[in-house]
């Protein structure tokens, strides 16, 4: 729906990034492999729809499903009305890099480039796109809660369980 | 070994590694990573198109709620209209007649007389600054082949240039538009032994809908205005498809002139685009070449 009907959500030119925000809220509910393994996949989705290179889009999102997964402590993810902040944050991070990498590329290849007026990158690019991901993670979060793969609380219990949590990713 | 497949940290890496190998395949023209997309495309791509079909046939529905009024009020104009332009077709088949008259007497080639027009409609657009390109129905089943050293020219129903043709799948292919950055194409303004520039996406420009116009030979003053249109040089667009208007002209540095140009198309409203594929190369070169009138 994201890429085949881009104006049915969007705001200000912002098209509604489901993608990034149901890895985000998978990240953030159900953990880190569930993050990363729907990362990767909605990744791949993404090259193939979208990208003129396979792999960026796995990549970006194998990490931001990590990422989901790994910011704030555990306790934070017990609410799941707070993942509208991941959603918030993580979006703010992925429009910014994409500014950033937009503007410096051709500056380190070409020298001389003018880029988007400072304004216009923040209210017209990255203000209103965490604004309408931050309308899509509603209905979302709730389906993932309610009608997820897992019933609720179940999956983070089931996580404390077996690995005390963040505990796993240091390196002995 | 057991340990190390056991650390997380490690198969994150090892994960890193592979998607960079796979970037770095994929940007070898002709790699067959290009290919790892192909069995997903068969089954979405037939999905895609349902949903598209679907989300087209409700909106169409809506609209024609909606516009049944002023279809009534344009229905009678239009047959006002009709008469006229009867009388104008009367015309036109005379003045094609004496064209074709003319064009066999000076052995004058159509612009695109050696290209198939495919139609195609549009699956996917662009999504966001990260990933820009547009996806369209057609594929390698419909003779879409993309070697690596060639493409297709992509243009909507008024013949206005869209893009090209980036990579296909067996269904589907990825159309680079306009005003993509990685987008180029070399244009001459339409006019006689009109100037030749290059027209490509700037990443600055196209918010606003408009692309860059650069290499503007020295003795040449561009105006606001010119129309461009494809020069058929590099092979991959024929001649003559028109690109846009110049809207505006920078020549305050002698070294670096440049103009702002606004193409025909708005890629944002179209629904079905048109590949043009070549019947065969050598008389695509052909076409291309002008032939001398003897």
């Amino acid at each position: 729906m994201q890429v085949t009907f881009p104006q049915a959500l969007s705001f200000r030119g912002q098209t509604a990034d489901f993608m990034m925000v149901f890895v985000i809220l998978t990240g953030y509910l159900f953990g880190t492999m569930d993050g990363a393994v729907i990362g990767f996949s909605m990744g791949f989705l993404r090259d193939m729809l979208a990208s003129t290179t396979l792999g960026i889009g796995m990549l970006i999102f194998l990490y931001i499903g990590i990422f989901s997964s790994l910011l704030f402590s555990k306790k934070f993810h017990s609410r799941a009305t707070l993942g509208f902040v991941q959603v918030i944050l993580i979006t703010f991070v992925y429009k910014t890099a994409g500014h950033l990498l937009f503007y410096f590329i051709p500056l380190l290849t070409a020298g001389d480039h003018v880029y988007l007026p400072v304004s216009a990158v923040i209210f017209n690019s990255i203000l209103p796109q965490m604004i309408i991901n931050l309308a899509v993670s509603l209905p979302l979060i709730l389906l993932l809660s309610y009608l997820g793969p897992y019933r609720r609380g179940e999956k983070r219990i089931a996580d404390e369980d077996k690995m005390a949590s963040e505990e796993v990713w240091r390196i002995r | 070994m057991r340990n190390l497949l056991a650390n997380k940290v490690f198969i994150l890496i090892l994960c890193t590694l592979l998607i960079i190998a796979v970037i770095i395949f994929g940007l070898i023209p002709g790699s067959p990573v290009e290919n790892i997309t192909t069995p997903v495309s068969v089954v979405l791509d037939p999905a895609q198109k349902l949903v598209q079909g679907t989300g087209s046939k409700i909106s169409d529905f809506f609209a024609a709620v909606s516009d049944g009024i002023a279809i009534r009020q344009e229905n009678a104009d239009l047959k006002e209209q009709v008469a006229q332009l009867k009388y104008e077709v009367q015309q036109g088949e005379e003045a094609s007649i004496r064209w074709q008259e003319l064009k066999d007497a000076f052995f004058i080639k159509d612009s695109f007389e050696n290209y198939d027009i495919h139609g195609s409609s549009i699956l996917t657009r662009e999504a966001d600054e990260w990933f820009s390109v547009i996806r369209i129905d057609i594929g390698r089943s419909n003779g879409i082949v993309i070697t690596g050293t060639n493409s297709y020219a992509v243009v909507d129903a008024q013949m206005n240039l869209v893009g090209r043709i980036f990579s296909a799948d067996p269904a589907s292919s990825k159309v680079l538009p306009i005003l993509h950055e990685g987008f180029t194409v070399n244009a001459k303004v339409n006019t006689v032994n009109g100037a030749i520039v290059t027209v490509h996406g700037e990443v600055e420009l196209k918010e606003g809908g408009f692309c860059k116009v650069d290499h503007i030979p020295d003795q040449i003053d561009l105006q606001v205005g010119d129309e461009l249109v494809t020069s058929g040089d590099g092979g991959f667009f024929p001649a003559g498809i028109p690109v846009g208007v110049i809207v505006s002209v920078d020549n305050s540095s002698a070294l670096n002139r440049y103009a702002t140009l606004k193409p025909y198309v708005d890629v944002s409203s179209l629904k079905d685009v048109f590949v043009m594929v070549p019947k065969d190369q050598a008389s695509v070169a052909a076409a291309i070449t002008p032939t001398p009138a003897p």
